[in-house]
C-alpha cells in the first residue's frame, strides 16, 4: 500500500504553490463583483478613496466591511459596528485554529501574515487539500498560492469599485445590491435544517427588533439565531 | 461620520479581525474552543446573514411597509428565487436591481 503518511518526496514549495493558484482561479472569478460591489458601498458610506482603501488592506474581511459599510449609511455608531465585525469574522478563528496545523513551525510574522490573509476561499481550499494527507513543511506554500491571488484580485477590484462608486447616482439604489449579495451567502450555507432555523429566527428578530437604537437590532437577530440553530439541532438530535 | 471617527473604526476592525485570525496561532498553537461553543458558531453565518437580508426587505429605511407598496420586498423576493436557483451572485444582482427599478418606477 502507498505510504500517505509520509511527507511527499516530489512535491516542491513552488509546484504546491502553483497547485495553489491553479485551484483558486476559477473562484476567484465570484470575488470580482463582491469586491466591486463592496468597493461601491465603500464610497456609497461617504468614506474617502484613500481611507476606504486603507480599511481594505488592514481589515481585508469583505463580509465585516459591507457590513460596516451599510451599518455607517444607517448612522450606526463606531462600537455596533465593532460588535458586528466581531461576529461577522468570529468564523475566520475557526479556520485559524484549523489552519494552525498547517503554519506549524513558521517564523512568527510568516504566521502572522497568513493569518491576515485567511479568506473562506483560502481557507476551504486549504483544508479540503491536507484533509487526506500530511501538510509536511511545505504545506504553507500552498496556502500562499491560494490566498495572495485572493489579496490581489480583492484589491485590484475594490479600489476600482471605490472609484466607480462616485460615478453612480444615490436614485440608483446601489446600496440595495448588499443584501441582495449576502442573500446568495446564506443561501449557499443552508445545508442543513438547524441552519435554517438560525436564519428565520435571526431574520425575524433583527426585523422585529429594528425599532432598537444603535442599530442593535443586528445584534439581538444575531443571537436569536444562533439560539435558533442550537435549540433547532438539540430537537432534533432527541427525536 | 467625520475622518476621525472612520480612521477609529478602520484600527478597531483591524485590530479586532486581525485577533480573530492570527491570535490562536501566535499566543497558543496548541488552544482549543470549548464544544459548546465550537457546536454554537456553526450558527453564526446563518444568523449575521440573515438578520442583515431580513429588515433590508422587510424594513427599507427604517420604516414597515405594506408588500405591494414595498418594492425592497418585491424585489427582494424575486432575487431570492434567483439566488436560490442559481446560487449565482451576479444572477442574483442581474435579477434584484432592474426589478428594484422597474418597481420604484412604478410605484413613483
Amino acid at each position: 500500500m502507498h505510504d500517505i503518511l509520509t511527507e511527499p518526496e516530489h512535491e516542491t514549495g513552488a509546484s504546491l504553490f502553483r497547485d495553489g493558484v491553479r485551484d483558486i482561479m476559477p473562484l476567484l472569478l465570484s470575488v470580482v463583483p463582491f469586491a466591486l460591489i463592496t468597493g461601491v458601498a465603500a464610497t456609497g458610506a461617504g468614506i474617502e478613496p484613500a481611507p476606504a482603501i486603507m480599511m481594505s488592506l488592514l481589515v481585508f474581511a469583505g463580509a465585516a466591511q459591507l457590513v460596516a459599510y451599510q451599518l455607517m449609511s444607517a448612522g450606526t455608531p463606531i462600537l455596533v459596528i465593532l460588535i458586528a465585525t466581531f461576529f461577522v469574522n468570529l468564523r475566520m478563528a475557526l479556520y485559524s485554529l484549523s489552519l494552525a496545523r498547517i503554519f506549524r513551525g513558521r517564523s512568527l510574522w510568516l504566521r502572522a501574515w497568513m493569518g491576515h490573509l485567511i479568506t473562506d476561499h483560502a481557507f476551504v481550499l486549504t483544508a479540503k487539500r491536507f484533509e487526506r494527507r500530511p501538510a509536511g513543511s511545505k504545506g504553507y506554500r500552498y496556502y500562499l498560492g491560494t490566498a495572495i491571488p485572493m489579496l490581489l484580485v480583492w484589491m485590484i477590484f475594490y479600489t476600482a469599485g471605490v472609484f466607480a462608486g462616485a460615478w453612480v447616482p444615490p436614485s440608483w439604489s446601489l446600496e440595495f445590491a448588499i443584501p441582495l449579495t449576502f442573500m446568495v451567502l446564506l443561501f449557499a450555507g443552508l445545508s442543513r435544517w438547524p441552519m435554517v432555523a438560525a436564519a428565520v429566527s435571526g431574520g425575524t428578530v433583527a426585523v422585529c427588533a429594528q425599532a432598537l437604537p444603535y442599530n442593535l437590532g443586528l445584534i439581538a437577530g444575531t443571537i436569536a439565531g444562533i439560539a435558533g440553530g442550537v435549540i433547532a439541532d438539540r430537537r432534533r438530535k432527541k427525536s | 461620520m467625520s475622518n476621525t471617527e472612520i480612521w477609529t473604526l478602520i484600527f478597531f476592525m483591524a485590530v479586532i479581525t486581525f485577533g480573530l485570525r492570527s491570535g490562536f496561532m501566535l499566543f497558543s498553537e496548541k488552544l482549543r474552543l470549548p464544544p459548546w461553543m465550537d457546536h454554537a458558531l456553526q450558527f453564526v453565518p446563518s444568523a449575521v446573514l440573515a438578520a442583515l437580508v431580513a429588515p433590508a426587505f422587510f424594513t427599507p429605511g427604517g420604516r414597515m411597509l405594506l408588500p405591494h407598496q414595498n418594492p425592497f420586498l418585491l424585489a427582494g423576493m424575486f432575487a431570492g428565487f434567483v439566488a436560490w436557483r442559481t446560487r449565482s451572485i451576479l444572477w442574483t444582482l442581474a435579477a434584484g436591481m432592474p426589478a428594484l427599478w422597474l418597481l420604484q418606477f412604478l410605484t413613483t
